[in-house]
């Protein structure tokens, strides 16, 4: 099966204010080292907590900013060489705040024109037809009645759906959902996520789905990836990943998610508390400070992304070893 | 296409009200015309209404001038040195001019430079500032630098400068020159302004889209901005009007010319102060006052547009109440 | 398809003790000019002494406005219209400035959201203890910032930290200072209002057992207004589910979670995928919440809840007519809905 959008390598690197004279800029490793592909048909879940990197590897491919290394490979070109106007008719994107993407003083219809003219989708005469099938395909009717209204006049998931339409527009073929649902109600996270479900089937789209939500991860996601501290730490199919998790922080994760089915579960409060700061990191894992299973090669060595099982890839010298280590 | 069942039927149940920041608080003038909600806050708020109706006034004064001022400015139509009467309101000057007639007259130019410059300056300071908030990087670097050099010369004396150098005299140059220099500070606080804007996901999802720069500065961030954008406009406005009067007092104008500044000019080259004539220049000078006034007054409506913390007749009587006289008064207001 | 639940056997503070906050018939309205908005409609709800009650609902439901209206920090245009607020028996409505100057932060105080807005970035943050300390009781600075470093050791932190300013502390640190603040003076209630929301699932866990371990140690009951039922549903010992300015039902948290009767709350259950078991497609809630300053007639829930339907005459004129009032369905377990009051 082709890829739709295949990253290698990517870095990001910000630099902060120096704090004194002579000391240099000190470098925000936000991004590190990250390969993955985005299949037509499937959602890939990007999952992390604040400050893992995940909003930035997003904003990358949505080409915000340049990565400081590696490429992102697109019709068989190397994205950040080709032309950025066709890169944008064909990768798209849906933002975390669903009043915040939208201009408060222009109109639903607005938003949707803009895409399909810029990208002549279709003829002047007939954009005003295609922006009511876009809204009807994300469930916003009557189209005519919504087009004319402005954002502060609908709600969350109706904003949301507006967005998607918008990027709809011009036919792509990936979407780059950065945390879509997690500032709408949770009643009707649900419509979203089944929204993009739909699409992802009927048009055989590629969605990259950022967030920090497992559950809902595992509701839409056909892979998924955990990034810790602007890096991959585990890949696999899904389900793999979350029933058998093989990176101490999946597992972090996987048991700090409210389940009403236990009761509280109270273990030790002191448990690991320092903060991985993302500044200059030194060699090493970088869940060390955290990690329950930590050995000493794990302060001296980076580990790398190892195939522990098939399809399943950890970032871990003691749950996913480097082949050469085991012949002891 | 896709044949998805509609997941939230949009029907009736939706309150047609805004809320929001377009929901403005309804006033009783406007209301039956249907008007936009931006004219009712400004009919709506006593200052500003008073200013627009004032300008209006001066505005139609200066249209009507034909029908209103009968005599010529520039011919000698009485004897000279008269104080108002019956057949020359404002008197005539110590040649034999018509006073009135060169007010009104004079109206139009003032108001056309001043306008027509605070266009030129508008439009500059709104491309710059937008472009450098938008940009960043050595863009905004090059245009701060311009915007600070601008701001840091002191205007009057830059004007002086520049109208000392330039050829010819008359309305057009005074146009571009107080259009080049009037510019910096609406430049920066409008940048201020859309540093904010542009940082909001609309703009990264428009540049996602494929807009291109100009695009996004013009179909996104300034509309965003219009009211804020208005009262800078009414500013530079006020501003001219004082400035071109100002140089066209030193002499600096087309002495030959009729506008405010001017009669001024005259005024005080003929030393009518010695001479007692207070007509002379007491009546371009209140022209000048009055207009510069109403603008004001008109953009303390405008301010409260662009800032909607500022909206609410009651809670401007109420603060300045709570100056004067304490709680008491205020409680006594509230229960009204 | 029920589930047994095996929760860990947990004290029921419920029956035998006493209310120590009790709200009769309250209401509350903003009221902005040309209209009247009901954020809190008549809302009844009860919370024990050392009980962990969780208030939820999605947004403008009303329930923030309901722990701000127990701790009067109301502002205007909101106000109390009617109903009463009972603090240990007695009425916070009527008490004059200085009482409820008193009252608060001693017998009940508030966790707020966001940390930043609660935290001044300017002070260090013992020294934030020390205002607010030397602000209810004569102490001199030393005692106060020495309870500080103790308050802090409590919740976790390093007493070294009262010298630190608030932006050098990582989100989940803050969010614990701010907790610390709220037991300083050791109330009785403290009210937490979305306290966990802004922060990683692995730091939400750490505070919530935090709060835990503090309860054990200090005795104080919690009202915890948020959005996630699911986080309730594991943390609370009781569960008052919002809509639109109502309380809905309210149940113990295991039984809530085991029968819940409302449509509003099995809709709300059914917005959670699961972690772990077969993934079905859900539904979620269709429609929005309705706006407040013209709410449905009758049951507010009526155009959104899939039982209401107009062919099923009479209890489709109940519906848009009547508004549903709570009525107990089991132990402990109220519900108001026409649809369950007519299967009793």
């Amino acid at each position: 099966m082709t890829t739709a959008l295949e990253v290698n390598g990517l870095t990001k690197h910000f630099s902060t204010g120096g704090a004194r004279l002579f000391a240099g800029k000190r470098k925000v490793h936000a991004v590190d080292d990250v390969t993955f592909s985005l299949r037509p048909g499937t959602i890939t879940a990007l999952v992390g907590e604040s400050g893992s990197g995940k909003s930035t590897v997003a904003r990358v491919l949505a080409r915000l900013h340049d990565p400081t290394a590696g490429s992102i490979v697109f019709e068989g070109h190397d994205a950040t060489k080709s032309e950025i106007l066709r890169y944008r008719s064909q990768v798209q994107m849906i933002f975390q705040d669903p009043f915040g993407s939208l201009n408060p003083v222009k109109t639903v219809a607005h938003h949707i024109e803009r895409p399909l003219l810029i990208h002549k989708i279709v003829p002047r005469k007939q954009v005003g037809e295609r922006v009511h099938e876009l809204l009807k395909t994300v469930g916003l009717v009557p189209p005519e009645h919504i087009a004319r209204k402005y954002p502060h006049e609908l709600s969350g998931g109706q904003r949301q759906r507006v967005a998607i339409a918008r990027a709809l527009a011009v036919e792509p073929r990936v979407i780059l959902a950065d945390e879509p649902t997690s500032m709408l109600d949770v009643s009707i996270r649900i419509g979203i996520l089944n929204l993009m479900l739909a699409l992802k089937e009927d048009r055989e789209l590629a969605f990259l789905y950022v967030t920090h939500d497992l559950a809902s991860a595992r509701y839409v996601a056909d892979e998924m990836l955990v990034m810790y501290a602007g890096q991959i730490v585990e890949q696999g199919p899904t389900e793999e990943v979350l029933q058998n998790p093989l990176h101490p922080y999946t597992r972090l994760l996987l048991s700090s998610v409210p389940d009403p089915r236990a009761g509280l579960r109270l273990e030790d409060v002191s448990a690991r508390r320092s903060h991985h700061s993302g500044v200059d990191p030194v060699a090493g894992c970088r869940f060390v400070e955290r990690c329950p299973l930590a050995i000493s090669v794990c302060r001296e060595r980076t580990p790398e992304l190892v195939e522990a099982r098939p399809a399943q890839r950890a970032r871990c010298h003691v749950t996913a070893p480097a082949p050469e280590v085991l012949h002891v | 296409m896709s044949n998805i069942a509609p997941i939230e039927p949009v029907g009736p149940s939706f309150s047609e009200e805004p809320v929001g920041p377009l929901a403005l608080p309804s006033s009783r003038r406007g209301r039956r015309f249907g008007l936009p909600g931006w004219a009712r806050l400004l009919l709506g708020n006593r200052k500003s209404c008073t200013g627009i109706i004032l300008f209006a006034g001066i505005v139609t004064a200066a249209v009507a001038a034909p029908l209103l001022a009968q005599n010529s400015p520039t011919d000698l139509v009485g004897l000279p040195g008269q104080p108002p009467n019956r057949d020359f309101w404002f008197g005539t000057t110590d040649q034999g001019y018509d006073v009135f007639s060169q007010v009104v007259w004079g109206a139009r130019t003032s108001l056309t430079v001043a306008a027509c410059a605070a266009i030129a300056s508008t439009v500059i300071a709104t491309a710059l500032g937008l472009l450098a908030a938008y940009k960043g990087g050595w863009v905004d670097d090059v245009i701060n630098l311009f915007t600070n050099i601008f701001l840091v010369i002191p205007t009057l004396p830059l004007l002086i400068v520049i109208s000392a150098f330039v050829p010819t005299r008359g309305p057009v140059i005074m146009v571009l020159i107080l259009g080049f220099t009037t510019w910096a500070i609406e430049a920066r606080i409008l940048r201020s302004q859309a540093l904010s804007i542009v940082k909001r996901d609309f703009v990264l999802a428009a540049k996602v889209a494929g807009e291109g720069t100009w695009g996004i500065i013009w179909r996104e961030v300034m509309p965003n901005m219009v009211s804020r954008i208005a009262a800078g406009f009414v500013f530079v406005f006020y501003g001219s009007i004082i400035f071109a009067a100002g140089l066209e007092f030193l002499g600096f104008g087309d002495v030959n010319g009729t506008s405010w500044g001017v009669i001024l000019y005259w005024a005080q080259n003929n030393s009518v102060v010695l001479q007692g004539a207070w007509w002379h220049f007491v009546f371009p000078g209140l022209a000048i006052a009055l207009t510069v006034a109403a603008l004001v007054f008109i953009n303390y409506g405008v301010d409260e547009l662009s800032n909607p913390r500022l909206r609410g007749p009651r809670r401007q009587r109420r603060m300045l109440l709570r100056l004067l006289s304490g709680r008491a008064a205020v409680r006594a207001e509230e229960a009204r | 398809m029920t589930e047994m639940l095996d929760r860990p056997m947990r004290e029921a503070p419920g029956v035998q003790t006493e209310a120590l906050v009790e709200l009769r018939q309250l209401v509350v309205d903003y009221a902005i000019p040309g209209r009247r908005v009901r954020a809190v409609d008549h809302v009844d709800l009860t919370i024990h002494a050392g009980e962990i009650v969780g208030l939820a609902g999605e947004s403008g439901c009303g329930k923030t406005t309901t722990g701000n209206a127990i701790l009067q920090i109301l502002r205007e245009p909101a106000q109390v219209t009617s109903g009463q607020i009972l603090f240990q028996g007695e009425d916070l409505v009527g008490l004059s400035r200085e009482q409820l100057r008193r009252f608060r932060w001693r017998n009940v105080s508030m966790v707020f959201q966001s940390a930043m807005n609660s935290l001044n970035p300017v002070m260090r943050v013992g020294d934030q203890f020390v205002d607010m300390m030397q602000a209810h009781e004569r102490i001199s600075k030393r005692e106060a910032l020495q309870q500080a470093g103790e308050l802090l050791r409590m919740v976790g932190i390093d007493p070294e930290r009262t010298r630190s300013y608030s932006h050098e502390l990582s989100g989940g640190m803050r969010q614990r200072v701010i907790i610390a603040m709220a037991l300083a003076l050791k109330p009785e209630l403290v009210i937490m209002d979305e306290p966990t929301t802004a922060l990683d699932v692995v730091v939400q866990r750490e505070i919530l057992q935090q709060i835990d371990a503090l309860k054990r140690e200090l005795d104080f009951a919690v009202l915890f207004i948020t959005h996630d039922l699911s986080l309730l549903l594991e943390f609370a010992d009781r569960v008052a589910i919002m809509y639109a300015g109502e309380i809905v039902e309210s149940a113990p948290a295991a039984e809530l979670y085991r029968a819940p009767q409302h449509p509003y709350t099995v809709g709300l259950m059914g917005s959670f995928p699961p972690l772990t078991g077969p993934i079905e497609r859900m539904v979620g809630i269709p429609g929005s919440p309705p706006d407040l300053s013209d709410p449905p007639t009758g049951c507010r829930f009526h155009p959104r809840c899939p039982h209401c339907r107009p062919e099923d005459e009479p209890l489709y004129v109940r519906q848009v007519a009547d508004r549903p009032v709570l009525k107990p369905v089991g132990p402990d377990h109220l519900v108001a809905c026409h649809l369950v009051e007519d299967n009793q």
